[in-house]
């Protein structure tokens, strides 16, 4: 048919266009990455850079800045802006919700009262024991809240509603316990802003299979969400387990989310802006608005690290605050030059 | 006796809150034609779609699908074999409509295996179908009333199933582009022998496009038939409660309600 013929080209630039996109991002990913490590307090050079990598020398202080310090902080903005956006784009699509955060599920607020419950009763003030507590502190609350949600019969508002409820219910349980115990409050501060600083290797590989977990989880749950999009009886009458697929999502974002902030404390916004930048690359395919979320995220973060670096800010502003302040204004600004383009 | 259709409703009965919509209802959707399922508002047609495509689960009673309990086969399974288009359904901003009728492969895909030549073939021939391959690349919300809802019967055919439901298809639609799509259903299933059952409004239309007409009212089966069986003076009185004269349409030669 000729009506056929002269609309597949037009579809394959459509879809030769998104490649291009990916491209370029993942380029500037890889730019911002190599002047993450390049560019700190102490500026160091190429040359240097690259011996770490190839001969590495432990006698070398610029080789254990950038092995021990640089290097793993660089990985924990990768994995946790990747995450974090990935699971917003999740949570978005399965609510229906452009407004909705992966902190939404309660994740951050199970994480965050594991950890003042630890430091109050236990008194532990290390922040790499931290990392288990607020992991299982997480998991409990998402579980929760995935069952007062009707686990997985109710409807997507039912979740968030109880997400919402139960994370107002966390956040004001720490709170009073915080201010009872001064102490508490001095250790919790450092954790709860949300930081990239003193993340070690060990405690990154210890994550990892939580990460890799969730980014198979996110793959199925995105083929899944593209039949969901269209409404609960359309995607069963195309033969999705509705149930089953909403289940399989919410442990794609607990997953990712839960390593997340017990890697690098609860971080704000990430999950709600990014995804809403990468649909404009990306449309209303889900597969696409995952890849282009965890790469988009990824340079986020890795952004706001490298820029909260910078003397100006006298050089340690938390990645968490310093992405809600550079995504914000830029997702404004998208906004205003194509209009919003909602779920 | 014929041979026992596909599509069977077998004593159903749904209630919402204690309120019986389908009471005990036996159906027989017949294969390879088109059936319109009738009958005042609230009478229980779309429920009784719905029952039909699994979508709504009977208190009693049970709804088989080539002799086996719908709601015991997998659901994957079903979708291969049925599909049904809900009422006025809604998609995501910005979803072309190529992005559409693609999703309506979803039962013959998985996450591993997501794209196969078969699917595009499917996929060509429902935008070809439809006449809906020149706005492919068009986002769904672009589109007026008609295309749109042509894109979503696109999706369904795409699906590739040999049972094929629609909840309204015509809702919100004028009378031009209500007979061109029930046309574009009818030239399909004359083409590919695909069983349709659909939920109508419109009496005069479902006369002229059905093979087999089910009049339902509060929640059981008045009368089915045929049009000519079904559309009379008296039929129409009892199931509508509507005085009506009976004229034939001198076109199509089916039965056409003139109201008092």
């Amino acid at each position: 048919m000729t009506i056929l013929e002269t609309t597949s080209p037009r579809s394959e630039r459509r879809a030769s266009t998104r490649q291009i996109w990916l491209l370029t991002v993942l380029l500037s990913l890889l730019l911002l990455s190599a002047l993450s490590l390049r560019f700190g307090l102490r500026p160091i050079s190429w040359d240097n850079i690259w011996e770490s990598f190839v001969a590495y020398d432990a006698t070398r202080a610029d080789h254990l800045v950038i092995q021990g310090m640089r290097l793993p902080r660089l990985l924990a903005a990768w994995l946790a802006g990747a995450a974090l956006a990935a699971s917003g784009a999740l949570i978005q699509s399965l609510t229906r919700n452009p407004l909705a955060d992966p902190g939404l599920l309660g994740i951050n607020g199970g994480a965050s009262l594991g950890v003042i419950l630890c430091i109050f009763l236990l008194g532990i003030s290390d922040p790499a024991s931290f990392v288990w507590v607020a992991m299982g502190g997480g998991l409990a609350s998402t579980v929760l809240v995935f069952f007062l949600g009707g686990a997985g019969r109710g409807t997507p508002l039912r979740l968030i509603l109880a997400g919402a409820a139960l994370s107002a219910l966390f956040l004001a349980l720490g709170r009073s316990l915080l201010l009872i115990s001064q102490r508490s409050l001095d250790v919790y501060r450092f954790w709860v802003l949300g930081g990239l600083d003193g993340i070690e290797m060990p405690t990154l590989a210890a994550l990892l299979p939580f990460f890799a977990l969730g980014a198979a989880f996110a793959a199925v749950s995105s083929f899944n969400l593209n039949a969901m999009m269209l409404g609960e009886d359309t995607a069963r009458s195309l033969g999705l387990r509705v149930g089953l697929a909403r289940g399989l999502a919410v442990c794609a974002i607990v997953c990712l989310c839960g390593a997340t902030v017990s890697m690098a404390g609860p971080i704000a916004f990430v999950g709600l802006i990014v995804p809403h930048m990468a649909r404009h690359f990306s449309g209303a395919d889900m597969r696409w608005c995952l890849l282009f979320s965890a790469f988009l995220g990824a340079g986020l973060m890795i952004l706001a690290d490298l820029i909260g670096r910078l003397p100006v800010f006298g050089g340690n502003m938390q990645a968490g605050v310093m992405a809600a302040l550079l995504g914000g204004p830029a997702l404004v600004w998208l906004i205003r030059r194509n209009g919003s383009t909602a779920l | 006796m014929n041979a026992p259709a596909r599509l069977h409703a077998k004593a159903l009965s749904v209630a919402f809150a204690k309120t019986p919509i389908l009471k005990d209802l036996t159906a027989d959707i017949p294969d390879g034609k088109i059936t319109v399922i009738v009958g005042p508002n609230a009478c229980g047609k779309s429920t009784l779609l719905r029952s039909l495509a699994r979508l709504q689960k009977p208190d009693s009673g049970e709804v088989l699908l080539d002799g086996k309990s719908i709601h015991k086969q997998a659901n994957r399974s079903v979708a291969q074999r049925l599909a049904i288009l809900p009422q006025s359904p809604s998609a995501p901003e910005g979803l072309t409509v190529q992005d559409l009728v693609t999703r309506g492969r979803t039962p013959h895909q998985s996450a591993l295996r997501q794209w196969s030549h078969q699917d595009a073939e499917a996929v060509g021939r429902a935008l070809e179908l439809t006449g809906m391959a020149p706005y492919a690349n068009r986002p769904l919300e672009a589109l007026s009333g008609g295309q749109r809802q042509r894109a979503w019967i696109a999706m369904a055919m795409a699906q590739d199933t040999e049972i094929l439901l629609l909840d309204e298809p015509t809702t919100y639609l004028d009378l031009p582009h209500q007979i061109e799509l029930l046309s574009l259903i009818q030239s399909f299933n004359q083409q590919s022998n695909q069983t349709v059952a659909m939920v109508l409004h419109d009496i005069n239309l479902a006369a002229r496009f059905a093979d087999h007409i089910i009049a339902l009212r509060a929640g059981a089966i008045f009368t089915k038939g045929s049009p000519a069986e079904v559309v009379t003076r008296n039929n129409m009185e009892q199931v509508f409660d509507l005085r009506c004269q009976i004229i034939s349409d001198p076109v199509h030669r089916t039965p056409h309600v003139i109201p008092e």
